[in-house]
């Protein structure tokens, strides 16, 4: 540790994405929107997906804003600063999605746009038309808010305490 | 390597999280001749989502006479100054994000059975006018529209002169709900309306003005003869809360001041 009186500082894991928690719960995500929702449908795997996104969603934010700085050769950022902005933005447009009606269907034609090359492409490796971009189905539901305080453990997970800076 | 296939993954993932949606839908009637409603009746596989407007202002229709479970056919009745804007069911693909081309189910279905022309009853009501001051380039006031109906009320704004100004009109999550102080089992709900206003700025002035809502219910006459308000139907502005200055209640318990509603053709 530094010398008395320095002020500890907070570095970053090179890869937080690789932590345990995120991973279990990019699997938790996957597994429970592709199997346990339509199998057992109910409240609990309602809000498993909204709590699991909360936790690794941040992280993959900085991954992606990582990625990006490596391509680009940028210098290295704050990145502490990074992940608490991706937690905060992460937040806010959940809370958004999930009790404001503009936002919700923003978010629905959104993301129903990045999914269509997906389908166009089977859909045409089928021998069918590409189809029409059409929106997804987001259930508003404020109690879906619960899953918010979660976005905490992306931050313990992604800052630990580091040596102290010069 | 690893940490670009989880991020790989997560990317996916997160783009797959919610299932797409599938929509049928129902060729809307046309408008009915001036000054008559419609009474559409409407058979769907599960409950439609039913829309109406003017031209500017759309709104949700719900059916007549029907407060459970929706049981495959319903009436709608059309106000006289408004037309049926879309008719559709909608529904969602399981295995949520896949891959696979989202298609209705065969059983899925929405159809308009009949349309007929009907004599329309309305009844309206105002308020005193609101104040709105937009001289401030990022001020955007808005004003919490309390009513007390029978019925689901529209809700229309006037201005008492141009202004370089334009408004949006939201219906509150939660209607029609019953105040603690309201008797429950009474046939006068509360609808609560958003009316938030936003300055052009396109345009130079003038920034300063006064808005004044109004209410609107309406239903039609089953039996022939002369259609009059039936005396139980009630549409009442009770309260207008936004800005301080703005002349209107900056406080959330609404007032009584109410004018009294009048019938219209």
């Amino acid at each position: 540790m530094g010398a008395q009186g320095e002020r500890p500082s907070f570095d970053l894991p090179e890869y937080p994405l690789l932590h345990p928690v995120p991973l279990f719960a990019l699997a938790t995500l996957v597994v429970n929107d592709h199997v346990l929702k339509q199998r057992h449908p109910g409240w609990v795997t309602g809000k498993l997906s909204d709590v699991a996104g909360m936790v690794f969603f941040p992280l993959f934010l900085l991954a992606v804003i990582d990625m990006g700085g490596r391509l680009l050769g940028r210098a290295r950022f704050r990145r502490d600063r990074v992940l608490l902005m991706c937690a905060q933005a992460t937040a806010i447009v959940f809370c958004a999605v999930k009790t404001w009606a503009p936002a919700t269907e923003l978010y629905e034609w959104g993301l129903g746009l990045l999914q269509w090359p997906f389908r166009a492409l089977v859909a045409i490796l089928g021998g069918g038309s590409p189809g029409a971009v059409g929106r997804v189905a987001l259930v508003q539901d404020v109690t879906d808010l619960v899953a918010v305080p979660f976005v905490a453990l992306a931050l313990l997970v992604g800052v630990r305490r580091g040596p102290p800076r010069a | 390597m690893a940490h670009g296939a989880v991020v790989l993954i997560a990317a996916v993932g997160s783009i797959a999280t919610s299932p797409p949606r599938w929509h049928v839908a129902a060729t809307p009637a046309a408008k009915a001749s001036s000054g008559k409603g419609q009474l559409v009746t409407i058979e769907a596989s599960a409950g439609p989502t039913v829309m109406a407007g003017n031209g500017s202002i759309g709104r949700l229709l719900r059916p007549e006479g029907q407060a459970g479970a929706w049981t495959g056919r319903a009436d709608y009745f059309v106000p006289p100054s408004e037309a049926l804007t879309s008719v559709g069911i909608t529904g969602t693909c399981s295995g949520g994000g896949s891959c696979a081309k989202c298609e209705p189910p065969p059983t899925a279905f929405v159809r308009i059975v009949s349309t007929v022309e009907v004599e329309p009853w309305v009844l309206d009501a105002s308020s005193t006018p609101a104040n709105i001051d937009l001289t401030a380039p990022e001020s955007r006031p808005s004003f919490r529209v309390v009513v007390a109906a029978t019925r689901p009320p529209a809700l229309a704004v006037k201005l008492a002169a141009p202004m370089a100004a334009g408004f949006y009109v939201s219906e509150m999550p939660g209607n029609p709900y019953v105040d603690p102080k309201d008797d429950p089992q009474a046939a006068t709900k509360r609808y609560a309306f958003s009316v938030s206003w936003y300055r052009d700025t396109q345009a130079a002035g003038p920034w300063v003005g006064a808005w004044t809502p109004s209410v609107t219910i309406s239903g039609y006459c089953k039996e022939p003869g002369p259609c009059v308000v039936p005396a139980s139907e009630s549409v009442t502005i009770l309260s207008i809360e936004g800005p301080p200055g703005s002349g209107a209640a900056s406080t959330s318990p609404p007032r009584g001041a109410a004018p009294a509603g009048s019938a219209g053709p």
